[in-house]
């Protein structure tokens, strides 16, 4: 729409039926017909003369925005709402992808029911945002209108369409500049908002794990984190290539390498990147402690010392070792050691350990996800023990730390990641937010009702006002008009 | 506009009630037993002339309102085509229908797409394509869903319009048009005469004037679906792996199939270009959306205002017609 050719399709309009109008008052009905008409002749030039005022007053409103705002583009915000909308529906076939096959399907319905939440709310939110510029846009091509609407009212001012008129008239002066702060306001919380949403890229993959090593490790990538347990496919960002930073077991951090193998054919190829295989390790071979529960340690027998005659040592089990004979150097990971031989211990560091950081998942959702080890290890220490047993049998036991356990049924990891941190946080935000928003709302609708009652109320008196000032016009302009026509030869 | 043109409808019959009116006036005035009586009868006349030539002519003027209204609209900066009144209501049943069909088109996709997830989901094989297929009936109902509710506004409109229309058809048609201007001069039938002077005066104008621009939003915006596929098509048609497979797969296949595969491979194909599929839809949806929704808020205030002035002007007309028409008593 061109504003420039609103305003003065109006103007003109005005103009041309005032002209009509009080023609039509002059040559029919008191020329023609001889009927009295000062009052309606008043009336109809007073309420000509308030159109031109009210239009010189808004004239330089609208050719000098943004005295009224420039409409925010209602367009920007549907595109920004269909493409992060786009990648949460993306998301969610990628979840079914990994889910439905391994029939959890609980699972899959419930992180359904959150992105379709989020999707619904910023769906909502747009939606609404959406409505209300394009309502402004409408309103500010009746804007210019409104004076002649007015006007019009005042001219006839005891006719019900009259009090319609003006009623419609006050409307559009007034609710056009708050319907533009309510848009703008709204243009700005759901472009905020759903800005602050857009994902780093529009496409989505899943990335196969092939992992050897200790288990189960949580593998810490480029685009989040997870346990190698369950873990088939997780879901990546296509436009970032994924790196591993880190692979930890039981706290203790792997030294590992990687490798990107690329994808073969099959019916899921556009939905697959390629399979990223993972080799991790002690720098020794260790014996882990553990049972079904999960991993609560690890020891190794890293070289014997001393070996006497008839020398032997052996593992008994995953906590207990014998040795007979023989002097042996152990690395263990565990809460203490315990034998019936001499032992020297030493606490060290060889291992590097590291804190673990589950995905950043709200707390309702993250056990959707699957289940993490703790933070940080409980009653362990990293030891270096010397133990001899000369001329007698000695059982080395290694007693279990806290444990390390954890298997992800939902790898948090790039888009999945992004889905259940920065929308659900956000509109949990937007949604303490919303209050504000329902107050302009509330506070624009009870102006424009207080105010458009008011012009109707105040109609009969403007009226009276306008032909006041159509009467001093008049009569100013009467005298005049006889002289000229005295001039004219005809 | 040939003389035989002015025998028929519409201006025929403006014509004919014209030529009662006047022999009425005549009548009056050669019947008029005194002579104070025929001066009145003589002052009366004048108001019935002008009352037939206003007759007469009305027809003519609801047969150029719909180029009045393409005019004033080209004015104020909105290209629309002058839409003759009988033919509004044909036009907004075709543009109901084109809209109509795209948010059918769309239902069904979305339909299909989630039966053929539940179908291929009951087999074990292929469950993970039953998944993906179940899913993107939601993705596709989501990008759409802005662009469906505004077709259902859409199809609201062209609705209303294609009702108002047939009425103002059916006016122009019959002559209601001359019928309401001949019905200002008897003093009984002013009120309503004059209200539907004022319908004709005002709709004849502003209705072909909305209908066009109604008509240019369904014909610009009323078809991003297909538009969208004809996108994503031509998208696909460049890679040559998807094509050979599809020749290969559907040569003498039926052509209900032939169209199905090929409706896949382009899915497929979308999805496989996932960030160029997101920000098409995208650009495309939302320019349509957002048009589609402006309009049908301007429309709608527009009417609003059109019937606001429509009782204004009846009152106008009322107590001009008094002024005109009414006998003054000597």
């Amino acid at each position: 729409m061109n504003y420039a050719n609103i305003l003065w399709g109006a103007v003109l309009t005005g103009v041309v039926f005032f002209s009509i109008y009080i023609a039509y008052i002059v040559i029919v009905k008191g020329r023609l017909r001889g009927a009295n008409i000062t009052r309606e002749l008043y009336s109809a030039v007073g309420a000509f003369a308030a159109f031109i005022v009210m239009m010189a007053l808004l004239t330089p409103l609208l050719s000098n925005l943004p005295s009224l705002a420039t409409p925010p583009s209602g367009g920007q915000v549907l595109a920004q709402y269909d493409i992060t909308a786009a990648i949460l529906s993306a998301v969610k076939m990628i979840v079914a992808l990994i889910l439905l096959p391994a029939e959890e399907f609980g699972t899959y319905y419930s992180l359904s029911g959150v992105i379709n939440s989020v999707i619904g709310f910023i769906g909502g939110l747009t939606y609404l945002a959406v409505m209300v510029i394009a309502l402004y846009k409408a309103l500010l091509a009746l804007f210019p209108w409104a004076p002649l609407f007015i006007a019009i009212a005042l001219a006839r001012p005891n006719k019900p369409g009259s009090i319609v008129l003006m009623g419609i008239g006050v409307m559009a002066l007034v609710t056009t500049p708050l319907v533009g702060w309510v848009a703008g306001l709204l243009y700005s919380i759901t472009v905020g908002a759903i800005s602050s949403l857009h994902p780093p890229c529009l496409g989505i993959k899943l990335l196969g794990i092939a992992y050897f090593g200790p288990s189960p490790a949580l593998v810490a990538m480029s685009q989040g984190v997870f346990m190698t347990n369950g873990t088939g496919y997780i879901p990546v960002w296509a436009c970032e290539e994924p790196s591993v930073d880190q692979v930890a077991w039981d706290w203790l951090v792997l030294n590992y390498t990687y490798a990107m193998r690329p994808v073969g054919f099959s019916l899921l190829t556009p939905f697959l990147k390629g399979t990223l295989v993972i080799n991790a390790h002690l720098p020794f071979t260790t014996v882990g402690i553990e049972n079904s529960s999960g991993v609560y340690g690890a020891w190794a027998q890293l070289r014997v010392l001393r070996y006497w005659a008839n020398g032997t040592g052996y593992v008994i089990n995953d906590t207990a070792f014998y040795i007979r004979n023989e002097s042996a150097l152990f690395w263990a990971w565990a809460d203490g050691v315990k034998a019936n031989c001499s032992l020297k211990i030493n606490e060290v560091s060889m291992v590097k350990t590291t804190l673990v950081n589950g995905p950043m998942v709200p707390y309702p959702l993250a056990p959707l996800t699957g289940s993490y080890p703790p933070g940080y290890p409980m009653g362990y220490r990293q030891m270096l023990i010397n133990a001899t047993a000369y001329n007698e049998s000695c059982v080395i036991v290694f007693e279990p730390g806290s444990r390390w356990s954890g298997y992800t049924i939902l790898p948090v990891t790039g888009p999945l990641e992004w889905v259940l941190a920065g929308p659900f946080n956000i509109v949990n935000g937007l949604n303490q937010q919303w209050g504000n928003v329902e107050s302009a709302f509330t506070a624009v609708g009870v102006l424009t009702v207080a105010v458009t009652l008011l012009g109707i109320l105040l109609l009969p008196y403007l009226a009276v006002g306008t032909a006041y000032l159509g009467a001093i016009i008049v009569e100013f302009i009467s005298p005049l008009w006889g002289v000229i026509s005295q001039l004219l030869p005809f | 506009m040939s003389v035989s043109s002015l025998l028929t409808l519409p201006y025929g019959i403006g014509i004919a009630i014209a030529l009662a009116e006047l022999a009425w006036g005549f009548i009056k005035y050669y019947l008029a037993p005194t002579p104070g009586q025929r001066r009145e009868a003589l002052d009366e006349f004048y108001g019935v002339v002008l009352g037939a030539v206003l007759t007469a002519v009305v027809a003519y003027y609801m047969s150029v309102g719909p180029s009045i209204g393409a005019s004033i609209a080209e004015a104020m900066g909105v290209s629309v085509p002058s839409i003759p009144l009988p033919d509004i209501y044909s036009v907004m049943y075709g543009d109901f229908n084109a809209v109509m069909a795209q948010y059918i088109a769309g239902q069904v996709l979305s339909f299909a797409f989630s039966v053929a997830g539940a179908i291929l989901g009951a087999t074990e094989v292929l469950k993970p394509i039953g998944a993906l297929l179940g899913s993107l009936a939601g993705f596709f109902n989501v990008i759409m869903a802005p662009y469906n509710r505004a077709l259902i506004a859409t199809m609201m409109n062209t609705i209303a319009l294609a009702a108002l229309g047939q009425v103002m058809g059916y006016m122009y048609n019959y002559g209601v048009g001359s019928l309401s201007v001949a019905l200002l001069l008897p003093s009984r039938t002013r009120r309503i005469g004059a209200w539907l002077s004022s319908f004709i005066i005002v709709f004849s104008i502003l209705l072909p004037m909305v209908v066009g621009y109604q008509h240019v939003l369904v014909f610009n915006y009323g078809n991003v679906l297909t538009m969208w596929e004809s996108t994503i098509e031509q998208h696909c048609s460049g890679n040559p792996v998807i094509q050979a497979g599809i020749s290969a797969i559907i040569s003498g296949a039926p052509s209900w199939l032939n169209q199905a595969l090929k409706i896949l491979a382009d899915i497929a194909c979308g999805i496989a270009s996932l960030p160029w599929l997101i920000e098409n839809t995208a650009t495309l949806v939302s320019i349509g959306t957002f048009n589609l929704l402006v309009g049908d808020i301007v429309i709608d205030i527009v009417m609003g205002i059109g019937f606001a002035i429509t009782a204004w002007l009846a009152d106008l007309i009322d107590a001009g017609a008094r002024a005109l028409f009414e006998v003054r008593h000597l």
